[in-house]
């Protein structure tokens, strides 16, 4: 990793805490806790290569949940500090990519592609179905209790011999 | 003592030259249909194999003997490294790895040459020169581009050592395991495109096929489930998956063939689905080639670049080839392969290896999209958007969950045509299981919809499984008592069909550990001192104290902490960090991990950083429920695919005493 960009990144966060209001200072409690990790989880470790900020044991990453445990305490919203990372380091910082502009291509996607297939699945159905195929839940269901009169007939009387 | 970059680089140019040798025959041999050529093309396999286990061995000794003078050796190990991880180095890099692979390849071939020659005379010889050509591609590349043969002029002191990250009694089978998973598509694959130009469809052939496949889909799931256990154990980020673009292009190949071994089914016991299966052989094989290139390339960000290299291009080069060739010689031969027997009902089994195959292939394409999307907007924008684990979460789980209740449904159905009289009779144990074990979860207080319809479709799964072996034990019983003389079958059924829904079973416990730790999973983390406890849920861990051990090339700083339930001591645990020399800015973590029994959550514990005085350490802490379900799924999963492969007896007729008995009879 470029030691210069991380004490780059470093200095910037070092000048956002001291920005902050002074309240933040208290015990953050468990449910506070519990939204920190959960926002960690959906942000990029900007040094570190593909993991989130909740994994990675970077120093950085340990500087970014103490923001985010900040920032929640002051009363900001998940979309305000995710805005804020996303302005500070790209959107690349997001691990869910936005659903607006060209990424909304990437959820589009899938579900296109799953369309596409069900309607194959669809068509193939159909063509089977086609003249010539006979079976119905009526005759099928006529054969079926042949079958099974035969197997209990088989099961009251003795093996032949 | 001999040299040995002379030596492995002449070892390196016989094997080339048997390769082309090999190539030469095997064309001959399928051009001018003479079997005597296309034999000993199969003779050269096993020649090739030869000279590759002694470069390998050449390259084990320059490891073991410590040899800096070869630069590979230099490069990725050091005198500090035990034997073990020494020889694990020989893939811990671009060359050496691509060596094991084409030596990994060479064996197979060795065996599959000749096994494709038994299967069919007219199709087999096609299938050795397409082998053969692979084999060359790949020798080729490993000679000219990528040779773990050079020398430095100044043999270093001390070697580099191997990244870190990798020094795990891990890294001895997982690599090995995923690189011949990569290798072995390529012999089902040689065995579609023979079958392809020598234009002939025979039943033994594809049944030959479908084995190689089964095989190289066994291999790839052991690597991919190894690679999330070390993930787990060694990453030190408390998951064992990270949706990284190196996992998802693993995932892709195993997926397509998932879904082929499905579609083969089909086709085998009603001549269904023959085209797409061949198409589906075709497409796994591009996919891993093209997981070769992004591993190899680092054309996407991944915390996997063990591999890198300039090699990119030419497997960029190799797949794009594939693609086309293969996709022409398909659409050429689609009149002679495709079948026209369709399917005709929903309610069917071939009609739930159908869906197997939209699930499997839906969740592949989604992965492949999200993997390659950045590249796209980059391309289009200039800028990378990153696409990281929520987007495959909220996409894929839901397909997972589906597949959960196709596993649950479709396997008890008949083939061809059920009625929903027998389609009820054969699911209603399965479907009650659901509906009691969901709404009883849901009275107990749960409140979150997948995980409550992931566990009750699991307990559906066991249970349709535990009917079916009930089922083939009885009849097992029943021709016991009614045999007149041995043997006396245990069980009576496919055994196929039995190890498969084993494997159903492994799929289903390993889904519930997935679903249910990303649920229910908690992490907190603190800085304490002597004494202290991290405290989190039911459990806290108290930090007892520092210890540290040096060795040469190693320090490592162990925490000593213990674990408490409710207030009752379970457990002691030493997580660890160890600091290598040459490396000192990527301290390594020694997750511990302690299993409770009987809530089976995962305390696990990290050491992020310490005071230098040993007063106080930072702990993390994550509790992570089910995740030994992983584990505990992926061994009934391979005890699963050991009842498929296991060789059958064979079938003697006195076994089956009335069935001898009764044509005579009549």
């Amino acid at each position: 990793m470029n030691r210069f960009r991380a004490s780059l990144l470093l200095a910037l966060l070092a000048a956002t805490v001291l920005a902050l209001p002074a309240h933040a200072d208290d015990e953050p409690d468990l449910a506070t806790r519990k939204r920190m990790w959960s926002i960690a989880e959906r942000l990029d470790c900007p040094v570190c290569q593909g993991q989130s900020v909740r994994e990675s044991n970077a120093q950085l990453a340990a500087q970014m949940r103490e923001i985010i445990l900040i920032k929640l305490q002051s009363g900001e919203s998940e979309t305000q500090i995710m805005d804020f990372f996303a302005d500070r380091y790209g959107l690349a910082v997001l691990r869910e990519p936005p659903r607006e502009g060209l990424a909304l291509g990437v959820w589009i996607g899938p579900v296109v592609i799953l369309g596409l297939g069900i309607l194959l699945l669809v068509w193939v159905f159909a063509r089977g179905r086609q003249p010539g195929v006979a079976a119905t839940d009526a005759n099928l269901e006529a054969y079926e209790r042949q079958v099974d009169d035969l197997r209990q007939a088989g099961r009251d009387s003795p093996p032949p011999a | 003592m001999p040299d040995l970059v002379d030596a492995g680089r002449l070892g390196l140019g016989i094997a080339f030259g048997v390769a082309v040798l090999q190539v030469l025959l095997g064309l001959a041999g399928a051009l001018r249909r003479t079997p005597e050529l296309s034999r000993s093309a199969a003779n050269a396999a096993s020649v090739q194999a030869a000279v590759l286990t002694v470069v390998v061995a050449g390259l084990a000794a320059g490891f073991l003997a410590r040899d800096f003078s070869i630069q590979f050796v230099a490069d990725h190990s050091s005198s500090a490294m035990p034997t073990g991880l020494t020889i694990a180095a020989l893939w811990g890099g671009q060359e050496g790895s691509l060596l094991f692979w084409t030596w990994s390849m060479s064996l197979f071939a060795a065996v599959a040459t000749r096994r494709m020659l038994t299967a069919d005379g007219v199709v087999g010889p096609h299938g050795i020169a397409v082998l053969s050509g692979l084999q060359l591609f790949f020798l080729g590349v490993l000679v000219f581009t990528s040779s773990p043969f050079s020398r430095l002029v100044a043999a270093p002191a001390e070697g580099r050592g191997l990244n870190p990250l990798l020094w795990d009694s891990g890294m001895q089978i997982h690599p090995p395991l995923l690189l011949s998973g990569y290798m072995s598509f390529g012999l089902p694959f040689a065995f579609a495109v023979g079958l392809l130009t020598a234009g002939r469809v025979t039943q033994p052939w594809l049944r030959e096929m479908r084995n190689w496949m089964l095989l190289a889909w066994a291999i790839q799931s052991a690597g991919l489930l190894l690679g999330a256990w070390w993930a787990y154990r060694v990453l030190g980020w408390g998951g064992y998956w990270g949706w990284d673009p190196v996992e998802n292009v693993a995932l892709l190949p195993w997926l397509v063939a998932t879904a082929y071994l499905h579609s083969a089914l089909a086709q085998e016991r009603r001549g269904q689905l023959r085209a797409w299966a061949i198409g589906l052989v075709l497409v796994t094989y591009a996919l891993a080639i093209f997981g070769t290139f992004v591993v190899r390339s680092g054309i996407l960000s991944s915390v996997h670049n063990f591999a890198l290299s300039d090699v990119g291009p030419i497997f960029f080069v190799f797949v794009g080839a594939l693609l086309i060739l293969s996709a022409a010689l398909f659409i050429y031969r689609l009149p002679l392969i495709r079948s026209d027997e369709p399917i005709t009902d929903i309610a069917s089994k071939e009609a739930g290896f159908l869906i197997n195959n939209l699930l499997m292939l839906a969740i592949a394409a989604a992965t492949f999209w999200g993997t390659v999307f950045p590249l796209i907007t980059e391309i289009v924008q200039g800028a990378r958007i990153a696409v990281g684990p929520p987007f495959y979460t909220q996409v894929n789980v839901p397909l997972l969950v589906a597949t959960l209740g196709l596993l649950a449904v479709w396997p008890l159905l008949a083939w061809r045509r059920t009625s929903l009289r027998a389609a009820w009779r054969a699911t209603r144990w399965p479907i009650a299981t659901l509906v009691v074990v969901s709404v009883l979860l849901a009275v107990l207080g749960m409140r979150d919809g997948l995980p409550i319809i992931a566990i009750g479709l699991t307990a559906a799964v066991a249970v349709g499984v535990a009917l079916e072996y009930v089922r083939s034990l009885r009849a097992g019983l029943a021709r016991r008592r009614e045999a007149t003389s041995g043997p006396y079958p245990i069980m009576v059924g496919n055994r196929r069909r039995l190890g498969s829904y084993l494997v159903h079973l492994g799929i289903a416990i390993l889904a519930l550990g997935i679903i249910a730790s990303a649920a229910f999973s908690q992490e907190t983390a603190a800085t304490v001192e002597r004494g202290e406890a991290v405290s989190l849920g039911s459990y806290d861990v108290v930090f007892q104290g520092l210890r540290s051990s040096v060795q040469p090339g190693l320090n490592t700083v162990v925490a000593e902490v213990e674990v408490f339930r409710d207030g009752a001591l379970i457990d002691s645990l030493s997580p660890s960090r160890r600091i290598h020399a040459g490396w000192e800015n990527q301290p390594t973590a020694d997750v511990a991990v302690s299993t409770t029994l009987p809530h089976l959550d995962d305390v696990y514990v990290l050491l992020s950083s310490w005071d230098q005085s040993g007063a106080s350490a930072t702990l993390r802490l994550l509790i992570n429920p089910l995740v030994v379900l992983l584990w505990i799924g992926g061994i009934v999963y391979f005890v699963g695919i050991l009842v498929i492969a296991w060789p059958a007896e064979r079938r003697e007729p006195a076994a089956f005493p009335d069935a001898a008995a009764q044509p005579a009879a009549l």
